[in-house]
């Protein structure tokens, strides 16, 4: 989908009224305290909590009972309700001046009473910097980040920057084993390889898209990875492996940056 | 008042009548007083006594943890007493449905008001008993068997005397942050002023296309993958409403900020016929909440740099 920073589809007339009062000064935010000091000690003042949301309706595919193959019609669905749920926060964030956003929230609400709908939810703290340095990501968009307050600071200490969230999906159909497969298997310890294939292929096919992300994004790596295989109400056969991360790149004039030794300290509590 | 009701308290014993009748026009003048939004008479008498003692000589009463309490006694913060408001509130929602998308006003009135109950009489307690603020506030809402179809919030917070150079100017101030985030705040220089709160509920009517895409038809649900827009902007309605709404509460409290903002979210279906399709509706609940926040030039700023540690724990 072309990005279109200026547009404002979709937030209705209170909304925009919020954004204008936050852009008048007064901002909001869920950071927790320590976040929000930590943020601030950064260099960076929060401007308001921005939110993107689609509630969205999930198609349906047939799988071939016996074969191990990605379900692109549910893959496509999940990359598309969380790129329209991202892309409305980042222009909330955009609508505010931001630099970008952090402490990103992305979650999947499902209802028991809708089948095959998902809401998507992306919800952060647009911030920016107090010194006017630019830290948008290359492209121009506002950076976006899963990095918590304390993780945040931490990571400007190494002299990184993020730039984006960057994810990976895949929905994969796992092949039920034959009945001779099972009749061979029956009272043995042997590794069911199909299963095992299959778990492989969904879980690279979600790290080699996450990477191909980042690389466009022009980063230098991905911190805090999260790979996790959800069921979303598909049947046991049908899994999405999920990757997410923060990808960074060096911050400006940072080449000759020392990282400040931890001290050890012994936790009483 | 009913005969039975004098009996069935105290056991039934048949009591002095004089001691009856009081006991009678305490219990109505309670109820006058919670019905102006005041809290009963046991409770201000209890916290009435609690206002005068020296508080060093002051056996208190809260939920503070053990770290917490060591480390607010440290910097001359004094737990006075546990503290609380509540209120019932029925909704008056008939369960009609709507044809357009539409804020259910007295459901969402009645959350509002509820917490808004609530909130005033914590905050009454805590002017009783000279408290300066209340730390730890936490908010739940009650269900109860007894009153179906209503909605109750509690507010259960531990009052706090404060050192002089933290002490706010206009009475005392209701937060829901731990002891520790009091302070950590007022030593960056920012000073919390309140709680913001509000709720909004809306009903969202699935469209034509909403309900063929959900499946209504004789063929079940869509094949292909939409987003449903009539929802996802109902959705965006009844947040960005509860947010605005939080908002300029937090600006009437002199607030340049809310932080710890919390966003909870419930979404049910109702079942209605429309035009011959059997489709979902959509009913939203949004509950917003923080704490407002002012920077403060007036409080002693001790710029700290954060350290890098590494626990061995």
């Amino acid at each position: 989908m072309a990005y279109d920073p200026s547009s404002t589809e979709g937030v209705p007339e209170a909304g925009r009224a919020r954004l204008q009062q936050n852009r008048a000064g007064l901002f909001t935010s869920d950071l927790s305290v320590n976040e929000f000091l930590l943020v601030r000690q950064a260099g960076f003042r929060p401007l308001g909590l921005v939110i993107g949301s689609s509630i969205y309706h999930i198609g349906f595919q047939q799988a071939s009972y016996r074969q191990n193959q990605e379900m692109t019609v549910l893959s496509q669905a999940m990359y598309h309700a969380r790129e329209l749920a991202m892309t409305r926060m980042e222009e909330e964030a955009d609508q505010l001046g931001a630099d970008g956003v952090v402490g990103v929230r992305l979650d999947i609400g499902r209802y028991e009473w809708g089948e095959n709908l998902a809401e998507f939810i992306a919800v952060g703290t647009a911030v920016k910097h107090h010194g006017g340095e630019l830290h948008r990501a290359p492209s121009g968009r506002p950076f976006t980040s899963d990095l918590s307050g304390q993780e945040f600071w931490t990571l400007l200490q190494t002299g990184h920057r993020p730039v984006g969230m960057v994810m990976g999906s895949c929905v994969y159909h796992v092949a039920h084993q034959s009945m001779r497969q099972s009749l061979r298997n029956v009272g043995q310890n042997v590794e069911l390889a199909n299963y095992t294939q299959a778990l492989y292929d969904a879980r690279e096919l979600a790290m080699e898209r996450m990477q191909a992300e980042a690389l466009e994004a022009k980063a230098e790596g991905i911190v805090g990875v999260d790979l996790h295989e959800r069921s979303h109400g598909w049947g046991s056969h049908v899994i999405e492996f999920f990757a997410i991360g923060t990808a960074i790149i060096p911050a400006e004039g940072s080449e000759d940056h020392v990282i400040p030794a931890p001290q050890p300290v012994l936790d009483l509590s | 008042m009913s005969p039975l009701f004098g009996r069935s308290r105290g056991g039934g014993t048949p009591k002095d009548p004089a001691q009856a009748q009081a006991q009678a026009q305490r219990d109505e003048e309670s109820l006058a007083r919670m019905q102006q939004g005041h809290i009963p008479l046991n409770a201000a008498e209890r916290l009435a006594t609690l206002a005068d003692t020296d508080p060093s000589s002051l056996a208190f009463a809260s939920d503070l943890s053990v770290q917490e309490y060591a480390l607010l006694h440290s910097l001359g913060i004094v737990p006075v007493t546990l503290v609380m408001g509540s209120s019932i509130y029925q909704v008056g929602w008939q369960g009609t449905y709507y044809m357009v998308p539409t804020e259910i006003q007295s459901v969402s009135h009645a959350y509002n008001e509820s917490r808004r109950l609530a909130l005033g009489r914590l905050l009454e307690e805590t002017t009783l008993v000279g408290a300066d603020a209340v730390v730890g506030v936490r908010i739940e809402q009650g269900r109860h068997d007894f009153a179906a179809g209503s909605v109750e919030f509690v507010a259960i917070g531990t009052a706090v005397r404060l050192p002089p150079a933290l002490r706010g100017h206009d009475g005392p101030v209701l937060t829901d942050l731990e002891g520790q985030e009091f302070w950590q705040l007022c030593a960056a220089g920012i000073r919390p002023v309140g709680i913001a709160a509000h709720t909004s509920v809306h009903y969202v009517p699935a469209s034509w296309q909403t309900a063929r895409a959900m499946g209504g038809g004789m063929f079940g649900g869509s094949w292909y993958n939409q987003e449903l827009g009539d929802f996802t902007q109902g959705v965006y309605d009844a947040r960005e409403k509860a947010m605005t709404y939080v908002t300029q509460q937090a600006a009437a409290l002199g607030a340049d900020g809310i932080i710890g903002v919390k966003l909870e979210e419930h979404a049910s279906g109702r079942r209605v016929a429309r035009g011959g399709i059997e489709c979902d509706d959509m009913i939203i609940t949004f509950h917003v909440i923080g704490t407002a926040v002012r920077e403060d030039p007036s409080l002693a700023t001790d710029a700290r740099t954060p350290r890098t540690i590494l626990s061995l724990a």
